[in-house]
């Protein structure tokens, strides 16, 4: 009996030796964290801006996704985190991007919005939105979904005009607007220079400043006030697509 | 040496002992069909079968208001879509409240977490504690309401089935209410079973969905969303019921504080919409129709917090008579008889 004990008591200790030894980690966790600005200050919602001539602005809502992140080294190869989406909103304008292997980065790319292949609107691997789980950003439930557009709502920018600019924004002749760009012809995607070297088993997060007034820049809320374009053209086509197409230049990334 | 095997035997048989000394409640089935969200629940009340039997129990028993006469169901009433037909429900005293009984369905779901038509329940077992307390309600106190749990062995039980416990308190009383509450779900309306393939649409039906979902006619989707088949966006919005001067009732902002949020108030699901009147926060409005041609119809009052989408304001909708009486055959289809006729949601006392 004793002869069976010891190497089974050696093959026992030889296994928890094993499973003891430390993982070697070659990967940096990601977060990224949307700090919206409107010019110089930060942004608040329902908080008055001056806007165009005379009148004032108000925003009581922005959400968006973004996703398909990458980081891109000096030699031009890239880590790609595909198909990974967050939902950007008041009160979580933060994520976790995943985990990015140690190096040294001079780039970063977001996509906003839900690509093609995803977005229900032709994509090849799309799916229904109710088979994500019920915290999944793809779940319809995330209200970022059309029906009857068939496709995912790619951000929404809400809010109201105090056209006469006297302070109230309830006046029968103030304005509201509503931006719900979602078409996979809206779907952008930027690249922002971003020196960043993780190094293996330290957590970081990616401050993105979204100034919001850069983001409208080419907007005018009097004349489109309501942009939920499910063709790709028409005015209210175009009024979503002058918005969309400020991503690049309305974002700025820095290593927090 | 040889006495040692025999310890461990005897140690690992008392804590396997010890172990299904435990209680262990058994997980609801909630049966959600197919391409259905799933439901929320808190990790630290997990809906159990026997946690549902007490608290339908409860939600039946008059004993949680002073006077022995009213329970939850009196203000909330399975046939009405447990909401209650009176435009503002009586409490014990006979006083009515401001706001017409909210109806409970598919409360399961709500990622925002908020409850009462001010939003001011941050959970359900938190919106369970106050109609018992409410003066004009049940007008009782907790104290009270658990000394009588108490005394009712048949509850002793209960509680110890759902929660391993005879000691009972406040939170039991409202973790079970809540657990309840969660399993009012109503997927089984003549709409669904369109979703399911099971059968056609009428035409006027589904013209009535399609004006619903409409951009340019109803308009109704951005805050009814119908695409996780709640109807219902769960957001505190102003739908433009008054003009700014005439607000009285502030809704969210009693709850904020932000002005951003006067006149703000929970979206109610269109599901049993058709049994569950009147309408709105103050029940004004008698019938549906009456909500469509009296308000929506006009488009809705201009304020500083009338929600962005309400994109007709001072304009009105486009609908003729025929697309709002179509959009009314339609939500005749989201009545879900099964739902309110279901034994597993009446009075067992």
């Amino acid at each position: 009996m004793k002869k069976i004990f010891t190497p089974v008591i050696l093959l026992t200790l030889a296994f928890f030796t094993e499973c003891k030894k430390p993982e070697t980690k070659d990967t940096a966790s990601c977060d990224i964290e949307f700090t919206l600005g409107y010019s110089k200050n930060t942004l608040q919602f329902n908080h008055t801006y001056p806007y165009g001539s005379g009148m004032n602005i108000q925003f009581s809502l922005l959400k968006f996704y973004a996703g398909n992140f990458y980081f891109e080294r000096a030699d031009g190869t890239r880590e790609h985190f595909t198909d990974k989406y967050l939902i950007l909103e008041e009160g979580k304008y933060s994520g976790h991007i995943g985990e990015l292997k140690a190096g040294s980065y001079v780039k970063a790319g977001i996509g906003y919005g839900i690509n093609q292949n995803r977005n229900t609107q032709n994509g090849a691997d799309a799916q229904v939105g109710t088979d994500y789980p019920q915290d999944d950003p793809l779940n319809p439930a995330a209200d970022m979904y059309w029906g009857w557009a068939q496709g995912y709502i790619f951000m929404k920018l809400e809010g109201r005009i105090d056209a006469d600019g006297n302070g109230s924004f309830g006046d029968p002749n103030d304005i509201l607007f509503s931006y719900h760009p979602g078409n996979d012809e809206l779907y952008r995607a930027f690249e922002y220079t971003l020196n960043f070297s993780p190094e293996a088993g330290k957590s970081y997060t990616i401050a993105a400043n979204l100034d919001v007034n850069t983001l409208i820049h080419n907007c005018d809320f009097i004349a489109v006030q309501f942009a939920h374009p499910a063709n790709t053209s028409g005015n209210q086509f175009i009024a979503a697509k002058n918005l969309v197409d400020e991503w690049g230049n309305a974002v700025t990334l820095a290593v927090k | 040496m040889k006495k040692a095997p025999f310890i461990l035997f005897f140690l690992s048989l008392c804590l396997l002992w010890s172990c299904s000394g435990k209680h262990q409640a058994t997980p609801y089935d909630f049966n959600i069909p197919q391409g259905y969200p799933k439901p929320i629940e808190p990790s630290d009340n997990l809906t159990t079968v026997e946690g549902v039997k007490l608290g339908r129990k409860l939600f039946y028993d008059k004993r949680l208001s002073r006077d022995n006469t009213q329970s939850c169901g009196s203000c909330h009433q399975q046939e009405h879509g447990f909401s209650d037909p009176a435009r503002f429900s009586k409490g014990i005293k006979g006083q009515e409240g401001h706001r017409q009984s909210m109806t409970l369905i598919n409360l399961a779901y709500n990622p925002y977490q908020r409850f009462f038509w001010d939003g001011r329940a941050e959970s359900l077992e938190q919106q369970a504690f106050e109609p018992v307390r409410n003066p004009i309600e049940m007008d009782n106190t907790w104290p009270e309401v658990v000394k009588r749990i108490r005394a009712d062995k048949e509850y002793l039980n209960l509680f110890d089935e759902a929660f391993g416990t005879r000691k009972i308190d406040s939170t039991l009383v409202t973790k079970a209410l809540a657990q309840f509450m969660r399993t009012l779900i109503s997927f089984d309306s003549r709409f669904d079973k369109y979703v399911r393939g099971e059968l056609n649409l009428t035409p006027s039906e589904f013209n009535g969905y399609n004006l619903i979902q409409s951009q340019v006619k109803g308009d109704c989707f951005h805050c009814h969303n119908a695409e996780d088949k709640l109807f219902t966006g769960m957001r505190l919005l102003n739908n433009g019921l008054d003009p700014e001067s005439q607000w009285t009732d502030m809704g969210y902002y009693n709850v904020t504080k932000n002005p951003a949020d006067k006149a703000k108030f929970k979206t109610p699901t269109l599901r049993n919409i058709m049994v569950s009147g009147p309408y709105m926060h103050d029940g004004r409005f008698n019938t549906v129709k009456d909500v469509i041609e009296q308000h929506y119809f006009f488009g809705g009052n201009m304020s500083s917090t009338i929600d962005p989408n309400m994109e007709y304001v001072n304009q009105g909708l486009d609908l003729s008579a025929t697309d709002i009486q179509d959009i009314i055959t339609f939500l005749h289809t989201l009545t879900d008889d099964s739902f309110l006729t279901d034994p597993e949601f009446s009075d067992p006392n």
